[in-house]
C-alpha cells in the first residue's frame, strides 16, 4: 500500500495495461515527448517507444479518427483530447463514428478506444476550458463515460476502460491530479457501470460526480454533528448509469439531492432525478434537488470561478433545506 | 384598503386550528367586536371576533385547517370591494398561454385590486398536500388521507413520512377481525374524545413521566378547614379540599421555580406565575380550567375563581383564556374514592399532582397507634427535567404545607 496521487494513478493504469497487452498504444498532443500536457502521462515514451507512444499535431479530431482507425484494425487505442472543451472539434469522430461503427457493421468491428480527456472546472482558466460535458456523450448510445473522482477508481476504471471492448470516454478532473490515496499494489479493476457508496446514511441521498464527490463527504461529516446521516454516492461511470444503486438508496432515505459541476439545464443531474421519479416516485418525502453551478460560462479567474461551483457549505445547506 | 383577518393565537402551544363555522357571510357589514367566525384547536372552541369595521369577504372555507397568523378573509371598505375582491382556489391557476388574447393587456384602472392571499392558494385549501412516499405508507397501512390533514409538518403543510409514521404510532390499534362478542354499541371517535385521546399519547410518548407517592397527615387542614366552613358566610365561598391543595401547590411552585417550568423546543423555561390547572370531569372527557397567577392569590380567592371555573366547565362556557397557559396540574380523584393513581402530565408542564381521598387510618405517633385522617398524593414529574431529588424535595413542601398550613405563613406577602 502505498500513497499514489490521481495523476500518477492513471500512469501506473496505462504504464500497467500497455506492460499487459502490446496492442495497447497512446495517441495524442504531447503525450510523449513532453510527459503530457498535464504531466499525466510521464514515463511512458521511455518505456514504451514512438510506436507506441505517439505525439500529434493539433487536430481533435484526426487524433480520434486515428484512434479509430486504428481500434477497427485490431489496437486498443487510448486517445487524448487536452481539454474537454474541444470536443466540439471531434464529436463527429466520437458520436458518429466511434459510437456507432460497432453497430453498423453488426458487429465485425469491436471499438476497444478510450478517449481520455479532462476537465479544468475550478482552475480559474476560463470559458475554454472550464466546462464539464458530461452530458454531451452520456446523450450518445454506443459510448460510455467514466469520471472518477478519487486516485484508486481512477487507476481501476482506466485499466477496466483499456479492456472493454467499447469506446470509453474518460474524464479527468484536472483538480483533483494531486489528491492522494492509498492504493494496493498489484492488479485493481473497477468494473464500469458500477456506483460506489462512499458514505452511507439513512437521512437523505447525495450523489456526487466528479470535484464534488470529496464536498459532499465534507458536507456530510458537518450535517453529521447535526445528527442528519447523508449517504454520498458517487455514480463514477456517467454512461451507463448504475441507477438501481442510487433508487436502493433514494428507497432508505426517501430523499435525493444531486450535486454536479456541470450545468443543470439538460444536465447529469436532471437525467438521476427523472431516474428517482420513474422509479422510485413512491419512495420520495420531497421533490428530488439539483445543485450546480449557474448556467453561465466559467469567468477567467480562479477568484470568480470558485464561486461558481457547489462546495461544502452549500450542499450542506441544500440538504437542511430538503430535510425541512 | 383592505384589512387581512387573521387567525390570533389563542395560547401557548396552539399551532393551528379549524375554522368551523363563519358567522357572517361574504359583502355583509361587520362591526369591530362582533363575532365572525369560530375556530376549534385541540384544546376549545373559540369565537373570533372582528378587530375593526368593514364588509367582510371570506377566502377560508369551513372545515378548513390554518396555522396562527394565516389570513383567511379581508375586511373591504365597501360591500362592491368585498363582493368583488378575488376569492384564490385552485381555478384561480391559468397556465401561461391559455389566457385569450384580448384579457392579456394592461389591467385598467377598474380592475380589482390584486389580492395578497392569491399567493398563498393552497394553503389551507381542500386539497392534501401529501408526499408520494408518505402516501404509500398510509395506503398500505389502509389510513385515509384525509385523517392526516391537521398533521402535516412539511412545506406548506405538506404530511412527509414522519408525520405518517407518528400517526400510526399514536394510533390505537385496530380492532381485532374476530368479534369475541357483537359490538353494543360503536361511535366515531371525534371531538374532545378525539383530542384527549391524541394528547394522552403525545404525553405519554414525548415525555419520561414517573410518578411519586406521599402519604399525608391532613389533621391540620381538616381543623382549618372547619373553622373556615364555619365562617362560609362571612368568606362568602365554601372553601373545599382541592383550594387548599392549589394554594399549598402554588406556593411550592414559587419556592420551586424548577418544577414550574418546561421544555420548549430546545429551551428549559422557568415560569415566574403558578397558573394551577384543575381537572374537572365532564359528561364525555375533561377539562383543565386554570387558576392563573395562584402564588398571588388568598385561599379564599382560590376557592372563588375555582368555583366560577368548575361551573363554566360544566357549563360549556369557558374562554380560551380560562384555558390557557397552565403550568402545573391538580387532578382530585380522592373525590370518586381514588386513593393514588398515576397522573399524565398536561405537556408542556413539567408536573402533576394527583389528589386522594381523605379516609381515617392507624397510624403510628409517638409509639402508639392513632387514628389519623390520611391523604395520599401521586405526583407525576418529567424526569427530563426533574430529578428525583428536587421531586422529592417538592413533595416534602407539599407535604409540610398540607400537614401544617400555618407554614404558608412564612411565605405570605
Amino acid at each position: 500500500m502505498a500513497p499514489k496521487n490521481y495523476c500518477w494513478a492513471l500512469i501506473d493504469a496505462i504504464r500497467e495495461e500497455m506492460e499487459r497487452d502490446d496492442d495497447v498504444v497512446l495517441i495524442g498532443e504531447d503525450v510523449g515527448a513532453a510527459g503530457g500536457a498535464f504531466g499525466a502521462s510521464r514515463g511512458l515514451l521511455d518505456a514504451f517507444g514512438p510506436m507506441r507512444v505517439r505525439d500529434t499535431p493539433i487536430s481533435e479530431e484526426i487524433i480520434v479518427g486515428l484512434g479509430v482507425g486504428a481500434a477497427m484494425t485490431g489496437k486498443r487505442p487510448i486517445v487524448e483530447i487536452m481539454f474537454m472543451d474541444f470536443f466540439g472539434l471531434c464529436l463527429d469522430q466520437i458520436c458518429n463514428q466511434a459510437a456507432k461503427m460497432h453497430y453498423m457493421y453488426n458487429g465485425a468491428f469491436k471499438m476497444p478506444l478510450v478517449i481520455r480527456t479532462s476537465t479544468a472546472v475550478e482552475m480559474g482558466i476560463g470559458p475554454h476550458h472550464s466546462q464539464l460535458l458530461e452530458s454531451w456523450v452520456g446523450h450518445v448510445p454506443g459510448l460510455k463515460v467514466v469520471m472518477p473522482s478519487t486516485p484508486r477508481d481512477a487507476k481501476g476504471l482506466m485499466k477496466a476502460a483499456i479492456r472493454d471492448d467499447n469506446p470509453v470516454v474518460f474524464i479527468e478532473h484536472l483538480a483533483l491530479h494531486r489528491n492522494k490515496e492509498d492504493i494496493d499494489e498489484g492488479e485493481l479493476l473497477v468494473p464500469l457501470g458500477k456506483a460506489d457508496v462512499k458514505r452511507k446514511g439513512r437521512d437523505v441521498t447525495v450523489v456526487a460526480t466528479g470535484l464534488m464527490v470529496a464536498r459532499a463527504l465534507d458536507a456530510a461529516e458537518t450535517l453529521a454533528k447535526d445528527g442528519i446521516e447523508t449517504e454520498v454516492i458517487d455514480p463514477r461511470t456517467i454512461s451507463p448509469l448504475d441507477i438501481d444503486t442510487i433508487v436502493a438508496s433514494v428507497e432508505k432515505t426517501n430523499r435525493a439531492l444531486v450535486v454536479t459541476s456541470s450545468m443543470k439545464q439538460f444536465g447529469f443531474g436532471s437525467e438521476v432525478s427523472a431516474e428517482i421519479m420513474e422509479r422510485a416516485f413512491f419512495h420520495l418525502d420531497a421533490p428530488v434537488q439539483r445543485l450546480t453551478p449557474p448556467f453561465t460560462p466559467a469567468p477567467f479567474g480562479k477568484h470568480f470561478d470558485e464561486y461558481l461551483n457547489p462546495n461544502a457549505g452549500s450542499i450542506a445547506d441544500a440538504v437542511r433545506a430538503m430535510l425541512k | 384598503m383592505a384589512k387581512e383577518i387573521t387567525i390570533p393565537k389563542l395560547g401557548l402551544t396552539m399551532v393551528d386550528c379549524t375554522l368551523v363555522e363563519w358567522m357572517k357571510n361574504d359583502g355583509d357589514e361587520v362591526a369591530a367586536g362582533e363575532v365572525l367566525y369560530a375556530v376549534e384547536t385541540d384544546k376549545i372552541s373559540n369565537e373570533i371576533e372582528a378587530e375593526s369595521n368593514g364588509f367582510l369577504q371570506r377566502t377560508a372555507e369551513i372545515d378548513s385547517v390554518h396555522g396562527v397568523g394565516s389570513v383567511v378573509g379581508f375586511l373591504h371598505e365597501t360591500k362592491e370591494q368585498a363582493l368583488s375582491a378575488e376569492k384564490p382556489s385552485a381555478g384561480d391557476v391559468t397556465v401561461e398561454g391559455s389566457q385569450p388574447e384580448e384579457a392579456g393587456g394592461i389591467a385598467t384602472t377598474d380592475a380589482p385590486p390584486k389580492n395578497p392571499v392569491s399567493m398563498q392558494a393552497g394553503q389551507g385549501s381542500a386539497r392534501l398536500l401529501i408526499s408520494p412516499v408518505a402516501r404509500a405508507i398510509a395506503d398500505k397501512a389502509g389510513l385515509h388521507a384525509k385523517e392526516l390533514k391537521r398533521e402535516g409538518s412539511g412545506p406548506g403543510g405538506a404530511v412527509l413520512k414522519r408525520d405518517v409514521e407518528r400517526h400510526l404510532q399514536t394510533a390505537v390499534p385496530a380492532r381485532p377481525s374476530e368479534k369475541a362478542t357483537d359490538s353494543v354499541n360503536s361511535r366515531p371517535l371525534k371531538g374532545m374524545r378525539k383530542t384527549i385521546a391524541k394528547r394522552m399519547m403525545e404525553s405519554l410518548q414525548s415525555t419520561a413521566q414517573m410518578t411519586a407517592f406521599a402519604r399525608v397527615d391532613m389533621s391540620g387542614t381538616v381543623r382549618l378547614r372547619e373553622e373556615l366552613v364555619a365562617r362560609e358566610a362571612d368568606l362568602g365561598i365554601r372553601v373545599t379540599y382541592t383550594d387548599f391543595v392549589v394554594k399549598a401547590v402554588a406556593t411550592a411552585l414559587s419556592q420551586m421555580p424548577g418544577i414550574n417550568a418546561a421544555i420548549i423546543g430546545d429551551e428549559i423555561v422557568e415560569w415566574s406565575d403558578a397558573n394551577v390547572g384543575i381537572a374537572v370531569a365532564l359528561v364525555d372527557g375533561l377539562i383543565v380550567p386554570v387558576i392563573h397567577r395562584a402564588n398571588h392569590k388568598s385561599l379564599v380567592e382560590i376557592a372563588s375563581e375555582r368555583s366560577a371555573l368548575v361551573d363554566k366547565a360544566r357549563g360549556g362556557s369557558l374562554s380560551a383564556e380560562d384555558l390557557r397557559d397552565g403550568t402545573f396540574s391538580v387532578s382530585n380523584f380522592g373525590s370518586y374514592g381514588g386513593d393514588f393513581e398515576t397522573p399524565i402530565l398536561n405537556p408542556p408542564q413539567s408536573a402533576m399532582l394527583g389528589v386522594g381521598q381523605i379516609t381515617d387510618e392507624p397510624v403510628v405517633r409517638d409509639g402508639e397507634i392513632v387514628i389519623r385522617p390520611m391523604m395520599m398524593l401521586s405526583m407525576t414529574f418529567d424526569h427530563r427535567l426533574i430529578d428525583g431529588a428536587d421531586a422529592g424535595r417538592f413533595r416534602a413542601l407539599l407535604r409540610s404545607y398540607l400537614e401544617n398550613p400555618a407554614l404558608q405563613m412564612a411565605e405570605l406577602r
